[in-house]
This record gives structure tokens, C-alpha cells and sequence, in this order.
């Protein structure tokens, strides 16, 4: 049985027997979340569930809130509503130097530009990330990662005289050496062609995998989608405003893979959780 | 860099100050008083105690001869300056000058007939002069100017004392005075050279050993037996027929109590020709005088320091806005803000703790550099590995300074908005 949102869970906490086995393999679960830009309107985001193991693709338009919903899943912005559950834990109930360290253990950043500290080799940019959550580093981990993404030829140089590519799988490997729970990117293949772009997902997904991490990618790029069987697609902010509740059905075919049909019978309007507050409640 | 010249700057002042204060102090010997010619007082001193100056002018030793047997003076120390060897001074005196200032004999005895000499550490080494060596006195404190009289034999080297002792060569008085204003007398008796030529000297010449042991032990013992000498003095006036005539420079004057300075002062002053200065006056005035021109250069010092504080501001500040990215990143990989605050914070220190050490380094090169070139080699009077408690203060102020430098950026590096500029 498998759950894809909170809605899910506390149906079935009311419904049916609680599955042990499923509660320890959740990662990520998020409900309920609002968030708003000073002066901006309001967004709410669908809830999310993710399994160990699982992936996730997260599609929109350009300001449709792609980068905000992950910031929020990620810890760095705090909801003004609602809750993320990270590994067993609330982010919003942390202090922030908690919320920091957890986020460094559980979560592997991946960012459409592969940045790096400039004054540090890779093979530092690398450690630092292991500092940054206050943990040891583990040159085993670090050997085997240069290793399978083809790198150890540039671990003592600057990040700054790799290639593209290079940089792309260095900045891949800088979010697993924490071996995290839940690999997060955003936009990682927009800015790539399609060979690339095909070799950086599998890449993805091949580390996310080897860690037994969850991998959530968040993208506007289609040429991704191919590569998921799960897509969460965003609507753009406007619509939250001119959808009635009975928009669910305007949604786009993609929204299907959201609600796989064994879950789609404990949520009862389907869309409910992408559409404005009155049809999620 | 700008923290290293300040540093250097401020630190090599207090060490200067340090060194010249403890070097004058040292020259003061406990020298309550110096007796000498009307004049300047500081010029008095400086010639007397430093041998920095010309000399006021000459005393007669008559003058001073009731000075000596004053009950309230520990130690009278006359000195008899104008000669010089090769650039040091040949002071006429007693064997108590070497003594005020803790000097003790390393080689040979101190001299005991005249044209016998006894020479300081520094004199000696820089010239290589051993007892048992010859040398020739010349009028005046020039290098070159003509050598007159006998030529002196050295019996005796003193253990240097890191003072003006050091940098010259000790003689009787008598020694002095014969090879001045006796030149005309006893210039047949001199053209003999060396020991033997002395051993053979008649009369004149036992008149005038009398009178240095009296002189000498007036020097020691004036308190103690003044009354004695009281009852000598005139039969030794009597005795040499030139006593008038006989001159020193000055008088050094210990008092058993500090009493003695101000009452003996205002005495001599207000009812003798002589002059009477108080070395510590005088060193505090001159030092009052140095002192604004080390307040200048001391404050320029600590505006530098300043400057490079706000440099170092500027630099970080500047460096936050490149940063912002790497900071967010590091935030973004786990570090909590507090973590980036204190790199920002670590860095502004190190910076801090670079400049500390450029200036003490400076300073220290700049202190040998200025031995060099103000006393010339194997001065010992400068000691600069000392670290003094004000430049301990100086370190704390600057490292204080770098971290309060520091504080505004990794105050603002802690502020950074991770997902801004993570998605921006």
C-alpha cells in the first residue's frame, strides 16, 4: 500500500490499521503548507508524501512557487502555515541552528548552477559539506563518490577550472557525501542539452538510488518528465484566485500520476490538495 | 597590512620609549645631584651623566671642596671632562664613578698614577684595547683633533653596564690637569713615555698623587670623616703651589637623604657661582619635551591601527556580497547561521592576528635598524626581545579591534537570506 500525501496517512490513521513498515520508510510528508512573499498573495501548496526510495518530479510554469515549495521542504523558508515532516521531524518546530544541522544530515541540495566555494578544492567543497552538518568525513565515501562520477581527476583542483559537466556531477556528489536521506534538486538539467539532460536525471537517480535516498526533483523542464512516474504539477499562482473548487477537472492529464489508483480511493476529490484552500478542507 | 604598520609603528614607540627611559635612568646612576658651572641645567646633565653635549664649563675644585665635606652628601664624584680618544671620552676622576654605576674591574686594576686609565666595555672592545695598550689624549671631543701630552697606559677594563660607562675611559684627575694646565711646567719630566717615564717623576708629581688619593677619598669618605679632611684640605692646598688653578667639570653628588636635594640645590644656586641640577628634573623635562613628538607619532601609529580596522571592515564588508552565494550554499549544506557568523568573525581575527605579527616584526626590525644607526654596533643598551605589557595591551586592542571590525559582516553574513539568494 502505498501513501503520496498526509490526506492519505490520516485516512487511513482513521480508517485503517497503522503499517509499521510504511511509517518507517516515510521521508518527507508535508501538509497543509502556506506561504506568502512580503506583499505577495498567499500560496498553498499541495500536500506531499515521499517514500525511501521513491521519486518525485515537481513541474510548473516560472512563478508558480517550484522554488518556494522547495525551499520550504528543504528548511530554508519556514511556512507561514502548515507543517513539513522531515525524517520523523517538524521543521517548523525547530530552532534554526537544528533546523540547519538536520537539514545538512537528511538532505542533498542539487541547484540549476553548480556553485561552489571558490577558495577550496573540490575534495574541500566536498569536506565543508560534511562540516556544514557537523559531520565526520568519511574519505571512503569520498573515494567511492569521485570514483563513480568519473572525478578523481579533479579533486585538488578548484572548482572553478572544471567543466560544465564536471562542476554538474561535482555538485551531485557534494549532496550525497552526507549519504542523505532525500536528494533535492532544483532545475538541475535546464540549463543542459538533451543528451546531458538524460544523463544528469539517471545520474540522479542512480546516486539517489545507490543511497537509498528519496529524490525530488523540481523543474519546469519537460524534457525530465519522461524520466518519472510520479509528477506533482504546480498550478500558477494566479489561477488560486480564479479556479472555483470545482476546477479540479481544468488540471492538465499529468496530474493523474499524482493519485497512482490504488491511493485514489481515500481522496476523494482527486485534485483537491493542488486547489485553493476551500476545496483542500 | 595597514594593521602591520600601525602596529609596527605604535609598538616600536613603546619599545623605543622603554629603552631610552630605562637607558637614561640606568645613566642616572643615583645621581642625586650634579654640581658644575652656571649654564643650562639639562646641558650640564647631558654632558655630565650622559656625555651626550658639551660640557657648561669648568669649576674651581676649591669651590666645590666644602661640598665635599658636607654632612648631608653620601658620596661626592668629581668629574673632569674635555679630552677624548678617537671619539670616546677620557674622563678624569675617581674610581667611585665606575662604582655608581655598578661597573666592576674585568681585566687589570684601576689606576692609581696618573696617565694611567681604565677603560669602559664598549671602548675597549670597539677599539681593542687591552690593559697594558698606549694611547694618546686629544683636546676636545673630536675625532682627529690634535693629541697633546703624555700618552696614557691602560691598567684596567670595567664589565659593561649598558650605560654611558661603557663609552668611555676613566682616568685620574690629576691626570688631567697635567696634561692641561701644566703642559709648560712639566713638560721636560713628560717626554719620557709610558710607565718607566712616571716612576721617575719628582716632586711635583708626589704633591699631586697626594692630592688624588685626598680627592678620591674625600669622594668616599667625605661624610664620614669630613672633619678629618677639614684639618687635610688646607695642607694639601698648601702643599700644591697651583691648587687654584686646578679645575674640574662637574661634581656628582649623592645625598643620604632626599632632603639633601632640595635643600644643597637652593643653596648652591642662590650663594655660590656654581650650579647645582637635579638629573631627575631635568631627565622629566627633556622627557615632557620627546614626549610630544612621540605623542604625534604614537597617536599617527594608532590612527593607522584604526585605518587598517576599518579596512579590514571594508574588505569583508566587500567580500560578503561575493560571498553571498557561498555563504548560502554553506548555509544550505548545514551550517547554521551562527556557524557562517563565526567564519566571517574567525577570518576578520586572522586578519587581525597576521597585522599583529607584520608590526611586531617591523617594530623589532626597525629597532635593530635604528641601533644600528644611532650607536653603532655592539651597542648593548638595547634589549628588543622583551615583549612590554603595553604592547600585550596593543595585541588585545588590536584583536579586539579585528573582531569588532568583523562583527557588522558576520553579523550580515548570519542575516543572509539562503533562499533569496539560493533562487534568485
Amino acid at each position: 500500500m502505498r501513501f503520496h500525501t498526509i490526506s492519505d496517512w490520516l485516512a487511513c490513521l482513521s480508517g485503517c490499521p497503522l503499517d509499521e513498515t510504511y511509517l518507517c520508510h516515510v521521508m518527507l510528508l508535508t501538509h497543509n503548507l502556506h506561504f506568502a512573499y512580503a506583499g505577495a498573495s498567499p500560496m498553498r501548496f499541495p500536500d506531499i508524501g515521499v517514500q525511501k526510495g521513491d521519486s518525485l518530479l515537481i513541474t510548473g510554469e516560472s512563478g508558480c512557487g517550484k522554488t518556494t515549495l522547495l525551499h520550504l521542504l528543504a528548511g530554508l523558508l519556514t511556512p507561514q502555515q502548515g507543517s513539513v515532516l522531515l525524517g520523523g521531524k517538524a521543521l517548523e518546530r525547530m530552532a534554526a541552528a537544528e533546523r540547519d544541522r538536520w537539514r545538512g544530515r537528511q538532505i542533498g541540495l542539487v541547484f540549476q548552477q553548480p556553485h561552489f566555494v571558490r577558495s577550496l578544492t573540490v575534495r574541500e567543497n566536498w569536506m565543508a559539506a560534511a562540516w556544514c552538518a557537523g559531520l565526520p568525513v568519511e574519505r571512503s565515501v569520498l573515494d567511492e563518490l569521485a570514483d563513480r562520477l568519473e572525478l578523481r581527476h579533479v579533486l585538488d583542483r578548484p572548482p572553478h577550472t572544471l567543466s560544465a559537466g564536471e562542476k554538474q556531477r561535482a555538485s551531485i556528489a557534494r549532496a550525497m557525501v552526507n549519504q542523505p536521506a532525500l536528494l533535492l534538486a532544483d532545475e538541475p538539467t535546464s540549463a543542459l542539452d538533451d543528451r546531458r539532460c538524460a544523463q544528469v536525471v539517471e545520474l540522479l537517480k542512480r546516486e539517489a538510488s545507490a543511497a537509498s535516498a528519496a529524490l525530488i526533483i523540481v523543474t519546469h523542464d519537460a524534457r525530465v518528465r519522461e524520466h518519472f512516474a510520479r509528477e506533482l504539477a504546480l498550478a500558477p499562482p494566479s489561477m488560486e484566485h480564479l479556479t472555483p473548487p470545482s476546477a479540479a477537472h481544468l488540471n492538465p492529464p499529468s496530474m493523474e500520476h499524482l493519485n497512482p489508483p490504488s491511493a485514489a480511493h481515500l481522496n476523494p476529490p482527486s485534485a483537491a490538495h493542488l486547489n485553493p484552500p476551500s476545496a483542500a478542507t | 597590512m595597514l594593521t602591520g604598520l600601525g602596529v609596527g609603528l605604535v609598538a616600536l614607540l613603546m619599545q623605543g620609549q622603554r629603552q631610552l627611559d630605562r637607558h637614561l635612568e640606568r645613566n642616572l646612576a643615583g645621581v642625586d645631584m650634579v654640581v658644575g658651572a652656571k649654564g643650562a641645567p639639562l646641558q650640564l646633565i647631558l654632558s655630565t651623566l650622559l656625555h651626550a653635549d658639551d660640557p657648561t664649563g669648568n669649576i674651581a675644585l676649591a669651590d666645590v671642596a666644602a661640598l665635599q665635606r658636607n654632612p648631608m652628601v653620601a658620596q661626592a664624584v668629581p668629574l673632569a671632562i674635555g679630552d677624548s680618544y678617537r671619539g670616546y671620552r677620557v674622563l678624569g676622576t675617581t674610581a667611585a664613578y665606575a662604582g655608581l654605576y655598578g661597573a666592576k674591574l674585568t681585566q687589570g686594576r684601576y689606576f692609581e698614577r696618573p696617565f694611567e686609565a681604565v677603560a669602559g666595555a664598549g671602548v675597549a672592545r670597539a677599539l681593542g684595547l687591552a690593559p697594558g695598550d698606549t694611547f694618546t689624549a686629544a683636546h676636545g671631543l673630536v675625532t682627529g683633533a690634535a693629541a697633546h701630552g703624555e700618552p696614557y697606559q691602560l691598567c684596567g677594563v670595567l664589565t659593561a653596564t649598558g650605560t654611558a660607562l661603557d663609552y668611555t675611559l676613566l682616568t685620574s684627575l690629576e691626570s688631567i690637569w697635567q696634561a692641561h694646565g701644566e703642559h709648560g711646567v712639566v713638560v721636560e719630566h713628560r717626554d719620557t713615555s709610558g710607565h718607566a717615564g712616571e716612576e721617575e717623576k719628582g716632586a711635583a708629581h708626589a704633591a699631586d698623587d697626594a692630592a688624588h688619593e685626598a680627592a678620591a677619598h674625600a669622594a668616599d669618605d667625605a661624610a664620614h670623616e669630613g672633619a678629618a679632611h677639614a684639618a687635610d684640605d688646607p695642607a694639601h692646598e698648601a702643599a700644591t703651589p697651583d691648587e687654584e688653578t686646578r679645575e674640574i667639570t662637574a661634581l656628582l653628588l649623592q645625598f643620604r637623604s632626599p632632603l639633601g636635594t632640595l635643600t644643597m640645590g637652593r643653596t648652591i644656586n642662590e650663594t655660590t657661582r656654581l650650579q647645582a641640577a637635579v638629573p631627575a628634573f631635568e631627565i622629566a623635562k627633556l622627557r615632557e619635551n620627546l614626549g610630544i613628538g612621540t605623542d604625534v607619532l604614537r597617536s599617527t601609529g594608532l590612527i593607522l591601527i584604526l585605518l587598517a580596522g576599518l579596512s579590514i571592515f571594508a574588505a569583508l564588508y566587500q567580500a560578503l556580497n561575493e560571498r553571498r552565494y557561498e555563504l548560502a550554499l554553506l548555509r544550505a549544506m548545514g551550517a547554521s547561521a551562527f556557524r557562517v557568523g563565526r567564519l566571517i568573525a574567525v577570518e576578520g581575527l586572522l586578519l587581525s592576528v597576521g597585522g599583529l605579527l607584520a608590526g611586531w616584526l617591523l617594530s623589532r626590525g626597525g629597532l635593530v635598524l635604528l641601533q644600528r644607526h644611532l650607536l653603532g654596533d655592539g651597542a648593548t643598551v638595547w634589549k628588543p626581545a622583551s615583549l612590554l605589557p603595553e604592547e600585550w595591551m596593543l595585541a588585545g586592542g588590536v584583536l579586539a579591534m579585528g573582531l569588532l571590525a568583523a562583527s557588522l559582516p558576520a553579523w550580515r553574513a548570519m542575516r543572509v537570506d539562503v533562499a533569496k539568494v539560493l533562487g534568485g
